[in-house]
């Protein structure tokens, strides 16, 4: 498998990963962008017999999230609320495109949760990945991921519901 | 039915449902099921703004990554200098083989020719004319590395004759007309010195007269 075909066959996954974490489009481009360059450039020493390549790649996607998050923390340009604001303009403008605003309020919901269950939830549903692999990469339990994504999907559906009765 | 027995139900039912399979009714808590439903619906990437250009920029990227990893291999001057030698040497390969057929031979030492015997040297005859002698057959025989002599064509000074002079400080020379002897295969003259009686021999000779006949 050539790196092209790794790159079509993921990128929709990555995006979804990073776009859970980022919100933000621009900027989620900008991180799935450093996340494929990256790819690349160590894909000449990816050794298939130690990982495959999914949990190789979303190991790169979850490191270059982490960078991003301590860049944006470390430089303190938009805060958290402003992001959330800017978020939420451009998931309404979004929106306008979509039949329904349940992708903006999905993205609300993720955010709400805190940075561990948030991660989780990223890599559930972006990769499919099952819950031993996620564990394997996150160091947790596989019975406390299980509990993890339970959780905040309870979480995010009281939080969803409180929000359409609005 | 605690809250890890629901979550394993849950999680359960959710792995099949990401693998595409039936949903298959595990979990009690079916409001959780349908959100984590549309969780694994949802896709944003249709609002990348640079899917495609990233993928152009990436695909060239790893057709220049080739490129680059080749040029970083021969960085280092010995690599160089040893992918320049490996190169020289396919190159020229052809051209030795081409001259590989042309190497000098060496020809067989030829046998050398009989000295007849109505030709051998002479006592006292000096070999005057020995270069020039030996020019026909050089020029003859250039490419061989071995020729013989031929000893017929050799010239030599004539045979003086008697009376012979007194010359320089040496014995003197008492009797002038030597007494002519015959000898086996030719005849000598005897003369007196001084010093003593000495014969001058007139005869054929063999070269094993002359020479001792060794085997190298």
């Amino acid at each position: 498998m050539n790196f092209t075909e790794i790159y079509d066959r993921y990128f929709n996954k990555v995006y979804n990963y990073v776009r859970y974490h980022v919100r933000l489009p621009d900027e989620t481009d900008d991180v799935a962008g450093r996340i494929f360059e990256s790819a690349l450039n160590k894909f000449g020493t990816y050794d298939p017999a130690r990982a495959p390549v999914q949990a190789w790649l979303f190991t790169i996607a979850r490191n270059a999230v982490i960078d991003w998050a301590r860049a944006r923390n470390h430089r303190n340009e938009v805060s958290l609320d402003d992001a959330a604001e800017r978020a939420g303009t451009e998931l309404r403008a979004d929106a306008a495109y979509e039949k329904k605003e349940e992708a903006g309020l999905l993205l609300e919901a993720v955010a709400g949760l805190d940075e561990r269950s948030r991660d989780i939830i990223a890599l559930k549903f972006s990769s499919g990945m099952t819950n031993r692999d996620i564990a394997q990469m996150t160091g947790l339990g596989e019975s406390n991921v299980g509990i993890v994504i339970f959780r905040a999907v309870k979480k995010m559906q009281a939080e969803l519901e409180a929000k359409r009765k609005l | 039915m605690n809250e890890s027995e629901i979550a394993e139900l849950f999680n359960k039912e959710l792995d099949a449902l990401l693998q595409g399979g039936r949903e298959r009714s595990f979990t009690p808590d079916r409001g959780a099921m349908e959100l984590a439903g549309e969780l694994a619906r949802a896709d944003f990437s249709a609002q990348s703004l640079i899917k495609e250009s990233l993928r152009e920029r990436l695909a060239g990227n790893e057709a220049g990554g080739l490129l680059e990893s080749l040029r970083s291999l021969f960085a280092n001057n010995y690599a160089r200098a040893a992918m320049a030698a490996a190169v020289l040497v396919v190159a020229l390969l052809p051209l030795a083989r081409r001259h590989a057929g042309r190497a000098p031979e060496i020809l067989p030492p030829t046998a050398v020719a009989r000295i007849p015997l109505d030709a051998a040297a002479r006592p006292g005859a000096a070999v005057t004319r020995l270069p020039s002698a030996l020019e026909p057959a050089q020029n003859a025989r250039k490419e061989e590395l071995f020729a013989s002599i031929p000893m017929a064509r050799l010239e030599t000074e004539p045979i003086k004759n008697f009376p012979i002079a007194s010359a320089g400080t040496g014995s003197p020379i008492l009797v002038a007309e030597g007494r002519e002897v015959k000898l086996e295969n030719g005849s000598g003259i005897v003369f007196q010195t001084s010093e003593g009686v000495f014969t001058l021999e007139r005869r054929a000779v063999t070269p094993e007269d002359l020479f001792e006949r060794r085997v190298i």
